[in-house]
């Protein structure tokens, strides 16, 4: 088990270790120079010189990205044009946004797929199942933002039951910076009327992020507890006279979760790309959000460091799932090293 | 008599010979028959097993229905619309914002030019169906390639090689490296294509990875190295076919994934821009307009939501026509 969570931990470093140099080296050979976007056009060509050479954007591009790469191991991520201070400060200032944003979708969606998904298994070929199945085709085929559009639409402008953008109301303060996470800032702090108006405020995009995969997670529960159903040791224990509660809880339902539960994992990776659609819609004061800005403006350090941290957080997500299943499969934790 | 029995029994035995060498010739004629039948129709044969598997659902044919209407608008929209002088810079300041279902007109009601929404979503379905169409076609092929050989030549240098290359580009999620890329690059529907299929190609190699890695143990591969097959007929006429059955189903499911993620790119900002009638832009160009106007947008995206819709149904048929067939998932 050790032994293969090292070699994936491995192999998803040399992943991303290529594709710091793949986006490096591609945002370095496109025509434009990143000093020119730095500096005003009337900027003396002497100073532009030397700045050139003090950020060492005269050397070869592979001088630069080792120069970029002991930068980034001692945590300075570049100068952000867009932003005109280090982009580090803007990850530390922006990212705890979004992923609290991410961790309430995801719970949001666990929940709700786990729930949608036995509702159906249990129900099979009964109203229940085809109206999961409804949804999970319209789960599947609406894009996130759209949701996002609609949901915009629906529950905020004509119901008026949430907020329409941002993260606090106007008149609340963000609690003083302990974690940089809002909710829990606030947790520590006692204000719990902060937290209230942050989870009001966070609801709509945190489902907006979560329904698409939500209905792709259900129907694989769904189809796993047909297949275990058909098991010899299920029909057993039904023969033996169990109680079909226990049947269902103790036996038949763990089983049944290990493929819904790695379609969960790609689909709460999933959400760091939904991510960017769903804070710009609701104006979510995020590091998606901010990374898209950054973008518009060709923002080269900025996007390099945005690809590098949502793939160091892919890499996680994918590897905490696989150790997951392995633990609720026997199977794989016996037979694994 | 014992002559008179013989002879009898002769007799007997070259009338019996006879019965029995036509009795022999109908039967080898009707064997013949049949087999000039099956000569004609093996293909025929699977296609018919394999619609009946495709039509057994009916909302596979729901599928295909939407996907060839969505097609054919992609192709034909300009000559269906009521109004094709919308697509690009039209202005009628007199007719903007009509509400829809008010008048034959305006159907589906007018944007902030006075555009025909109807009109410029239905000519928008060609941009969604062309991202598709172009990344699909650049995307299967060489993923599949690339899997092929890397399979063929499993735990080899080779092997490593290929598949880790095809591993940077899956190591975030597609919509990142796509916004990244096209970022970098200037926003334009060409980029936005490129960027998109340059993240696709690895799932493709993935499936074929994964099938051919499991098919080159399989007996008559190994015939076929035996009898001094050449590696790229072993690899394209005698594995590739066995693998059409996921690929097909992964590339008629993918449909919809691509046009969901041209649709976010245009939607960001950085794939077709206004007043392309392109859907994601619309649904972007709309989403100010919320809610007060909400049919400029609304609308666009119930579109791209119905294409993709189709196609997945459409994919669901598919996988259920080559589930056993194909070999593998």
């Amino acid at each position: 088990m050790k032994k293969y969570i090292g070699k994936r931990l491995f192999w998803a470093l040399v992943a991303l270790i290529g594709l710091s140099i793949f986006i490096f080296y591609f945002g370095r050979i496109i025509p434009g120079d990143p000093i020119r976007m730095m500096v005003s056009p009337q900027t003396p060509e002497h100073v532009v010189e030397e700045l050139r050479q003090s950020l060492a954007l005269d050397r070869p591009i592979y001088t630069q990205y080792f120069i970029w790469m002991r930068n980034v191991f001692q945590g300075e991520l570049g100068f952000s044009v867009y932003s005109r201070r280090s982009v580090t400060v803007d990850v530390q200032q922006y990212l705890p946004r979004s992923l609290e944003l991410i961790t309430y979708a995801a719970l949001i969606q666990i929940t709700g797929s786990f729930l949608l998904g036995i509702f159906a298994g249990s129900n099979i070929d009964k109203w229940q199942d085809h109206l999961t199945r409804l949804f999970s085709y319209i789960g599947v085929s609406v894009p996130a933002f759209v949701f996002a559009i609609i949901f915009l639409l629906v529950f905020s402008h004509n119901l008026g039951w949430f907020p329409s953008g941002g993260a606090l109301s106007e008149g609340v303060s963000e609690p003083s910076r302990i974690t940089g996470f809002i909710a829990l800032d606030a947790l520590l702090q006692g204000q719990f009327f902060t937290i209230g108006d942050f989870i009001h405020h966070a609801t709509l995009p945190a489902i907006a992020l979560a329904i698409p995969g939500m209905a792709q997670v259900a129907r694989m529960i769904r189809s796993g507890m047909i297949t275990i159903n058909q098991k010899e040791y299920i029909s057993m224990a039904r023969g033996y006279g169990l109680p079909e509660r226990i049947v269902r809880f103790k036996y038949l339902l763990r089983p049944s979760i290990i493929p819904g539960v790695t379609v969960l994992g790609m689909q709460i990776a999933m959400m760091l790309g939904n991510a960017f659609l769903v804070e710009m819609v609701f104006g979510w004061p995020g590091f998606s959000r901010f990374a898209i800005n950054a973008m518009m403006r060709s923002d080269l350090n900025t996007i390099v460091a945005t690809v590098l941290i949502i793939g160091i957080m892919f890499a996680i997500i994918n590897i905490v799932v696989d150790t997951l299943v392995a633990y609720i499969d026997p199977r794989i934790r016996y037979s694994g090293s | 008599m014992a002559n008179d029995n013989n002879e009898i029994e002769e007799i007997d035995e070259q009338v019996e010979e006879q019965v029995d060498e036509e009795a022999d010739e109908q039967v080898e004629e009707q064997v013949e028959k049949l087999l000039d039948e099956k000569k004609e129709s093996p293909l025929k044969d699977a296609l018919k097993r394999r619609w009946y598997r495709f039509s057994k659902n009916p909302l596979s044919k729901i599928g295909l229905a939407i996907a060839l209407t969505s097609i054919f608008l992609a192709i034909f929209g300009r000559y269906v619309v009521p109004h094709p002088a919308h697509a690009g810079l039209y202005r009628d300041y007199g007719n903007k914002f009509i509400e829809p279902f008010q008048t034959w007109t305006f159907p589906l009601g007018t944007d902030s030019y006075g555009r025909c929404v109807l009109s410029r979503t239905i000519m928008g379905f060609k941009y969604s169906i062309r991202m598709a169409a172009v990344v699909l076609s650049l995307v299967v092929p060489s993923g599949v390639v690339v899997g092929l050989v890397a399979g063929y030549h499993k735990d080899t240098w080779i092997d490593t090689l290929l598949m880790r290359t095809s591993d940077i580009f899956i190591a975030v999620p597609p919509l990142v490296l796509a916004l990244s890329i096209t970022a970098m690059l200037e926003p334009d529907p060409f980029y936005a294509m490129m960027a998109v299929s340059l993240m696709w190609w690895p799932w493709y190699a993935r499936i074929a990875y994964n099938n051919v890695s499991s098919l080159v143990n399989e007996d008559f591969v190994k015939s076929a190295e035996i009898m001094g097959d050449s590696k790229l007929h072993i690899m394209f006429s005698e594995i590739l076919p066995n693998c059409t059955g996921p690929i097909l189903t992964k590339l008629t499911l993918d449909v919809g994934w691509v046009i969901i993620i041209g649709a976010s790119l245009s939607f960001v900002g950085l794939g077709a821009q206004a007043p392309t009638p392109d859907l994601g832009t619309m649904v972007a160009d709309g989403s100010g307009l919320l809610p007060t106007w909400w049919w400029v947008s609304i609308f666009p995206a119930m579109a791209i939501s119905f294409i993709i819709l189709g196609f997945n149904l459409l994919g669901d048929g598919v996988q259920d026509a080559f589930e056993e067939v194909g070999g593998g998932s």
